[in-house]
């Protein structure tokens, strides 16, 4: 176990940021963090490197107490890699000697940077001052900086929020494979379930402070906890009090009939919107249906949220 | 009219017209000195270039250096605490090391050698509590340039922290945490990261204090600490105009050695910033706890509250005979020419700004910054080098307007406050970036209203702090004020003036100082809400 | 959205020169009813008799001179105070600006004639009471108090009988014990201006650096200070003007009245010369728009009530010969007095300040 949290609750004056939050980590596993602003995730990324205190709970890393309510080891010491969302590299500050910033002196500089640059892929690029560089290379700088201190857990706090969508999967694939070669656990903190499904071993998703489940994408996907999380993995239909994902609304089969509303194609399907006892449905379905067409339809499996 | 100003656009001509009419202005009194230092009336420039030029280079050049040193020491180590950590008094701390910028240099001269002389406050008490041995045992001779270089930085550096508290606490908030997670310690992060990151504040801040000691001649005179400003008076007083006003071209291009200097550091230091989160403080514990709270306090104890003090037990002691019924109307009178001119100076300077904007690809940018030399020119000299062209205009219309008149004194503040107002907005409008200048471009084909619609608003916060600036400068200006206000015509500074340097009692030019200090605070504290938000 | 904002300007600003205007009259306009503004006086002499003085004198008791002034004539008076360097500047340049030029010492009295800003007064009531060593001999400026350079001594350690002259400063036996102001103070340029005058510029320049090698600290601050340094052990004789010891002597610092008290005034050169005196004076400006005024004023000024006030309010010793002077005055007795044409100690000042350069005069 890399990381555990225990009961960590943290408040600003009175508004309760995180409540309660316990969550373990393996070592080499990538933990996404998913929530929307004001879910509590910026706070739990400071918390675990340091730049916030918790109010109760403990937090250790490799079963060394970071924080508890006799314990605050200072971020300096605590030998915790953070990417900030905007990067935050030094601007005074050229590539090399970002990189090279958290490096001991003792240690061999110089080959440490260059073999971090080679992985980043930033090679020749040592001189250049930041502001010289395009998103996604700041980002990678961002990334080896982090790295350079051979940290026991890396965190990303919206690794990917500044960049261009074209770019963005690219560079979502590098930073994974990045992430992988080091073999270093890692945590992402995101709004984006994109980010999180391609990136992360596993989920968290927190709202309001909360923790509401944690698991793989797969198993949240099909047992999600609360109809918040369901939605966050896809569309979710609701009909009489009953919720079903998209993809269980099965059509041409069963005995309640409803009215064909919209129908356009798209990815290879046709994305179709029924209607049935005023209720609106939605679902992909592999040939296009004229609006107005009647279909019976039957629904293969329901969800069942243990959270309200 | 309205409707007028609606269709009234301001063309490519019309902007260049605006920006030579205000640089024209600011440089005129230039002119009209360096074509004086020609004259060859100079009776005693020979005495003065062999045995006094010299020394007025150097001391110049000493005291810059060294009230460089100890304002940037004195500003950087508290805005570092107080923008980082949280400590015993720190929120107080963070207003109260603002106020000395309210002080006079040359009361702070005369109060405290009224405090150390052989007759002031400490022998004083030192004679009453621990009896006369003691009491010359610790006196000293206060009158020392290392005292001079204390004093002048006590009143100067909150130009420099004022700058840095917003620098540490705002822009580089986020690096310094980033920094703190990749294992720098406290004072690697003040070093590396703090520091570098500051350095375009520190050095616009240091600029302002460099204009502002080799314009002092208060304390220098009174020191007798032969720097330019010093030099000048004498030459002036001895009736040798012509010399004056070439040891006044020496300053002036000192002046400009240090401008280009400091404008050299703020652009190789010059960062493209990100980020704008409020910093997280940490608090600090026992020791460090204390030491912070003593350095912050014992600088606030020096640099306001011992002076503030001792001109309050003065003022307690002369205000009966002091104090008249034109006071009041002196404090008025002093309030409202600073209020009225801080305004008028930084709109003007406002609109130099984007005039400049306008013309930046034929180089109008460079022009407009030229306003800003007014700065380095002390008072007097600038007061010379207007009375002339005053004068001119004067006589030939058979008119009192300019000379002696509220008019033509707050054109000569204009002349010399520019640069406060102009740099302050310069620099919010270079933190907005290139959105805004792009959107000034375009104004040529837009009403001019539109200008004022635009960029007020955005540039607002930066305004008042430039009112507020200038207001403060304006309040304790001297020798402009002496020479171009109207007849039978008192501020507050030019009464502390007249007691403390005819009478050569600080004792009786307390009231007036007091007064003068606390209008001053007032403007300051709201500087303090405007950066803190 | 320009208009408004320079609308409130333009009330704001008319506003204030309203205020500045009120201002301006109520500074000494307070008893008479008069409207008129310190600007426009010039140009409307007819309605409201004024007289605009420039002065280097910064004195309540100026203030009040003046007050009375307007009182007893009608003649409203406008002041502004600046270094007489200034003034003088002020004037060449719009010679009509001033009336009247007041200094506070002589060389700058002679600066304003050379400048060729003053004209020559014809009064036989100012010439009966100026003596003539007081006035200029072109008859541009005139006396109006005198104040004397002296030396004060430490009671406790010096007997004032070592000392009789200003050249006996230079002994070797004061050496580190004389406490003076710096040289580009005017009381000192004329006091060298003076030992010039009565032996020469090479003698001066021996006795001013032998002088300097006596001095107690490099030369600073002001003239009170050097008393100061006398009270406090830290020399024997300081070099003052006779007015800033009667004003330490009545300050509110119990302090510096018993800094005051600790020392002893020497009037020197009673063998020979007498000891040295300056003035400070007034002149009609060339161009004065209120000649009459302004010679009234100076009448005014010369007058034994006023006279008798400038030694009893500010300590200075009255230019009218015979006028009662106040008893601290008075308890420093009788003496000598320089009786050379200060016109001459004015032209020498250049000279004084060429000595001072080569002694090393800070």
């Amino acid at each position: 176990m890399i990381l555990e949290a225990r009961n960590i609750t943290k408040r600003f004056g009175q508004i309760i940021a995180l409540s309660n939050l316990t969550f373990d980590m393996q070592k080499g596993e990538t933990i996404a963090i998913l929530g929307e602003s004001g879910s509590g995730k910026t706070t739990l990324l400071r918390i675990i490197c340091g730049l916030e205190e918790i109010d109760t709970g403990e937090l250790s890393i490799n079963h060394k107490v970071l924080n508890n309510n006799n314990t605050f080891l200072r971020p300096e010491n605590r030998n915790i890699g953070l990417v900030f969302q905007d990067n935050a590299l030094f601007p005074h500050l050229n590539v090399f000697n970002n990189i090279a910033f958290g490096v001991s002196r003792k240690m061999n500089r110089f080959e440490k940077v260059s073999s971090l640059m080679a992985i980043t892929k930033l090679t020749g690029l040592e001189k250049r001052m930041p502001h010289e560089l395009s998103g996604g290379q700041q980002q990678r700088v961002a990334l080896a900086r982090a790295l350079a201190t051979e940290p026991e857990l890396l965190l990303l706090d919206e690794p990917f929020s500044t960049l261009d969508h074209s770019l963005k999967n690219e560079i979502r694939s590098e930073i994974k494979d990045i992430i992988k070669t080091s073999g270093v656990s890692c945590i992402i903190v995101t709004h984006h379930i994109d980010d999180a499904t391609s990136m992360a071993d596993r989920i968290a998703i927190l709202k309001d402070g909360k923790l509401i489940q944690i698991n793989t994408s797969k198993i949240i996907f099909d047992n999600p906890a609360s109809e918040y999380v369901a939605k966050l993995f896809g569309t979710v239909n609701q009909l009489d009090g009953v919720f079903f994902r998209a993809k269980d609304l099965i059509l041409g089969e069963g005995n309640r009939v409803a009215a064909v509303r919209e129908s356009y194609f798209e990815n290879g399907l046709f994305q179709t919107t029924l209607e049935y006892n005023n209720q609106v449905m939605r679902c992909v379905h592999s040939t296009f249906l004229p609006i107005e067409t009647k279909i019976h339809f039957s629904i293969k499996k329901n969800l069942s949220f243990s959270v309200k | 009219m309205k409707s007028f100003l609606k269709t009234f656009r301001f063309s490519r001509k019309g902007w260049l017209f605006v920006l030579l009419l205000i640089v024209g202005i600011i440089l005129l009194p230039l002119f009209s000195i360096l074509i004086r230092a020609f004259d060859s009336d100079a009776s005693t420039w020979e005495l003065i270039s062999e045995f006094y030029l010299s020394k007025y280079i150097w001391n110049s050049i000493g005291l810059v250096l060294g009230v460089s040193g100890m304002t940037i020491l004195m500003a950087v180590v508290p805005a570092w605490l107080i923008a980082n950590y949280n400590f015993f008094g720190r929120k107080f701390f963070r207003l109260a090391l603002l106020l000395p910028i309210a002080f006079p240099t040359y009361i702070m001269a005369y109060t405290y050698t009224g405090i150390f002389d052989s007759t002031g406050t400490i022998q004083q008490l030192a004679n009453i509590l621990l009896g006369n041995d003691f009491a010359n045992a610790i006196y000293f001779d206060f009158m020392t340039p290392f005292w001079l270089l204390l004093i002048l930085s006590f009143c100067l550096y909150p130009y420099i922290y004022s700058a840095c508290l917003v620098s540490f606490s705002n822009d580089s908030a986020q690096h310094l945490e980033a920094s703190k997670i990749l294992g720098a310690n406290s004072i690697s992060r003040f070093f590396k990261i703090g520091i570098p990151m500051a350095k375009p504040a520190l050095f616009a801040g240091l600029f302002l204090v460099i204009m502002e000691v080799l314009n002092e001649y208060g304390a220098v005179q009174y020191f007798n600490f032969k720097t330019f400003t010093s030099g000048i008076f004498v030459a002036w007083e001895n009736g040798d105009l012509t010399s004056a006003v070439r040891i006044a071209t020496f300053l002036f291009a000192t002046a400009i050695f240090f401008l280009f200097i400091t404008q050299i550091l703020i652009r190789k230091s010059k960062i493209e910033k990100t980020g704008k989160t409020p910093i997280v403080l940490e608090q600090l514990k026992k020791h460090h706890n204390v030491f912070a709270f003593l350095f912050c306090g014992l600088l606030f104890l020096f640099a306001f509250l011992i002076p503030f003090m001792q001109l309050l037990f003065w003022a307690i002691a002369t205000y009966k005979e002091v104090v008249t019924f034109d006071f009041y109307l002196v404090t008025w009178n002093t309030f409202i020419i600073s209020m009225v001119t801080a305004i008028i100076i930084t709109l003007i300077s406002f609109i130099l700004l984007f005039a400049g904007n306008q013309l930046r690809n034929i180089g109008g940018k460079q022009l407009a910054s030229l306003g800003i030399l007014g700065y380095s020119i002390p008072g007097a000299i600038i007061a010379v080098g207007i009375i002339m062209p005053f004068a001119f205009i004067d006589n030939s219309l058979q008119t009192d307007w300019l000379l002696g008149s509220i008019f033509g004194l707050t054109i000569a503040y204009l002349i010399r406050f520019m640069a406060v107002s102009y740099n302050t907005l310069d620099g919010a409008l270079k933190k907005q970036g290139s959105r805004l200048d792009e959107a000034a471009l375009n104004l040529n084909t837009k009403p001019i209203v539109a200008l004022f619609k635009i960029h007020f608003p955005v540039l607002r916060p930066a305004l008042f702090i430039a009112i507020i600036l200038v207001f403060v400068d304006v309040m304790k200006e001297l020798p402009i004020t002496l020479i171009l206000r109207p007849m039978n015509y008192e501020t507050l500074a030019t009464e502390a003036y007249r007691y403390a340097q005819t009478n050569e009692s600080a004792m009786q030019a307390a009231p007036a100082s007091i007064l003068l200090i606390l209008l001053g605070t007032v403007p300051v504290i709201l500087l303090h809400k405007l950066i803190k938000n | 959205m320009l208009l408004n904002i320079i609308a409130p300007m333009k009330t704001i600003y008319g506003l204030f020169c309203m205020l500045v205007f009120l201002g301006s009259c109520a500074g000494t306009d307070k008893d008479s009813n008069s409207s008129k503004s310190g600007e426009d006086h010039t140009s409307n002499p007819e309605t409201t008799e004024s007289v605009t003085v420039y002065s280097h004198r910064h004195y309540d008791i100026d203030k009040e001179i003046f007050s009375a002034f307007e009182k007893e004539t009608g003649i409203q008076v406008l002041v502004k105070e600046d270094k007489a360097s200034k003034l003088i500047e002020l004037i060449s340049q719009k010679k009509d600006a001033a009336d009247i030029l007041i200094t506070v010492d002589v060389a700058r009295l002679n600066q304003a004639k050379n400048k060729n800003i003053l004209q020559p007064i014809q009064s036989d009531y100012i010439n009966s009471r100026v003596p003539s060593n007081f006035m200029d001999s072109d008859y541009m400026w005139f006396g109006l108090t005198k104040r004397y350079r002296v030396l004060a001594y430490s009671k406790e350690r010096v007997n004032p009988v070592d000392i009789k002259n200003y050249t006996d400063l230079a002994q070797p036996k004061w050496k580190g014990k004389i406490a003076v102001r710096s040289s580009g103070n005017t009381y000192n340029q004329s006091l060298m201006a003076s030992v010039i005058a009565n032996s020469d510029q090479t003698k001066a320049e021996t006795w001013a650096k032998s002088l300097v090698a006596n001095f107690s600290r490099s030369p600073k601050g002001n003239d009170r200070d050097q008393v100061k340094e006398v009270a406090a052990d830290r020399a024997d004789i300081a070099i003052i003007n006779t007015y800033y010891l009667g004003k330490l002597l009545n300050s509110e610092n119990e302090q510096e009245v018993e800094a005051g008290k600790s020392v002893g005034l020497i009037f020197p050169n009673q063998e020979n010369s007498g000891a040295h005196v300056n003035i400070s004076g007034i002149g009609v400006c060339k161009y004065a728009p209120n000649k009459d005024n302004a010679i009234q004023l100076i009448e005014y000024l010369l007058s034994d009530k006023v006279q008798e006030l400038y030694s009893a309010a500010n300590y200075e010793y009255p230019i009218v010969k015979d006028i009662p002077i106040c008893d601290l005055l008075q308890s420093w007795g009788s003496f000598r007095e320089d009786t050379i044409a200060l016109e001459e100690i004015g032209q020498l000042n250049t000279a004084a300040l060429e000595v001072f350069a080569r002694a090393g005069w800070e």
